[in-house]
């Protein structure tokens, strides 16, 4: 654990610039004893200026469609440490290849857990993990920005709560949006993420979609796709990455990421190296223009926690 | 009470991976070294494993010392 800093007087100067995230942080303090303290701490140390920015954006698109974010993050980060620590011990997943459909049924179409705290939890890992704000800087540094000003269209696969597709019709007023997923849970969140936040309703069409499925986009069409956290979830990872690379136009770009010896509740692809990883996207059609490798190690190094989540940004290969 | 302290103190030890820990019921996470969120989580694993019983969120965030994981554990197995 790290040291103890004075909580309250960060709150105190950061209490006018970013009120959300300072009463978000003063109630979390109070509820949770130990869970994510060290990771916060560690946040308002050393990622102070990408951090305050990024929460209060994140906090204030969640407070638009009324959510319960302590408890979401709290939940969401107790079931993902429950399968690690069964995945350390038995170095299993807890689905397979041939379980996806128990998967389906016992996460993505179960409101119980999409709706109780997946999607609002998992939005909100993105600005309280330590590792998920390090990965959402590097997709607007090394994605977002890079992505045309002049009318474009792209597509999210496995978008779950909306935040990318968020940033990305936000940023370029001239791009439009579709977006597949299997969840009826993550369609209902995302719309209502976009449109609660002033994403007007013409600039995206979201619907049901299975990766596993082909894509229905002629080849060399879209200017833009992001797959983010999708290849662990999947049986058909290299099938879903050739039809991303043949749907892309030469000059389009992805975003990919995926976790490496991560067990969670829906995992059921276990990556055991980056070079594994690296070797699918090449096999199938993707060439890397960009990457970041993010260990937990390098965050706790003395945590018992495994995982290695990584980020690419690739273009198809010609 | 005396038997939730040997089962809890083996449970310790198996976790922390330190077979002379001696725990008390004032102590915190703070004053244990690598008393982290996933060494937390396991603590808990086991101990709902061990005593048959489920833990809560708010109980599982808002734990504060041994002594009220073992008044947690007393009441839950009755
Ligand atoms: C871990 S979430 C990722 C959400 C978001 N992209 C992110 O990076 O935070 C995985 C999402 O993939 C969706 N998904 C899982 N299997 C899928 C499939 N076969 N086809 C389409 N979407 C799928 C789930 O419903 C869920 O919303």
């Amino acid at each position: 654990m790290s040291k103890e800093i004075p909580i309250n007087t960060i709150l105190n100067t950061k209490e006018q610039d970013y009120p959300v995230t300072a009463a978000f942080l003063a109630q979390f303090f109070e509820r949770s004893t130990l869970l994510l303290r060290s990771q916060i701490m560690f946040l308002l140390t050393e990622r102070e200026a990408f951090f305050w920015p990024t929460a209060e954006k994140i906090l204030k698109l969640n407070q638009n469609i009324d959510g319960n974010p302590i408890d979401a993050l709290l939940e969401y980060t107790v079931a993902f440490l429950r399968e690690q620590i069964k995945f350390l011990s038995t170095g299993d997943y807890r689905y397979d290849e041939t379980t996806f459909d128990d998967a389906f049924k016992e996460v993505y179409d179960n409101p119980d857990v999409m709706e109780a705290f997946y999607l609002e939890g998992l939005l909100v890992t993105h600005a309280f993990w330590p590792i998920h704000l390090d990965m959402h800087r590097f997709f607007e540094e090394s994605f977002l920005q890079q992505l045309k000003q002049e009318e474009s269209l792209g597509v999210e696969l496995g978008f779950g709560h909306g935040l990318y597709l968020f940033e990305i019709l936000d940023k370029y007023p001239k791009t439009k949006a579709l977006g597949f997923d299997i969840s009826q849970y993550s369609l209902a969140y995302a719309n209502k993420l976009l449109l609660q936040n002033g994403i007007a309703a013409d600039r995206f069409d979201l619907a049901l979609g299975d990766v596993r499925e082909p894509l229905s986009f002629d080849d060399s069409t879209l200017d833009w796709c992001v797959f983010a956290e999708v290849l662990e979830h999947i049986p058909t990872p290299d099938f879903a990455l050739r039809e991303i690379a043949r749907c892309l136009k030469p000059d389009g770009l992805a975003f990919i990421t995926t976790a490496i010896n991560s067990n969670a509740i829906d995992h059921l692809w276990h990556f055991n190296t980056l070079d594994e990883v690296t070797a699918m996207l090449n096999a199938n059609n993707l060439e890397i223009v960009a990457l970041k490798e993010l260990p937990l190690a390098d965050y706790d190094s003395k945590s018992k926690d495994p995982t290695i989540d990584c980020a690419f940004v690739c273009k198809p290969l010609v | 009470m005396n038997d939730i302290n040997t089962k809890l103190t083996e449970i310790f030890q198996e976790v922390f991976g330190d077979k002379t820990l001696v725990i008390n019921d004032e102590m915190t996470a703070a004053e244990v070294a690598d008393w982290d969120s996933i060494t937390h989580i396991s603590l808990i694993f086991s101990c709902e494993q061990a005593f048959n019983i489920k833990f809560t969120l708010a109980e599982i965030a808002e734990l504060k010392n041994v002594g009220e994981l073992k008044q947690i554990i007393a009441a839950k197995q009755n």
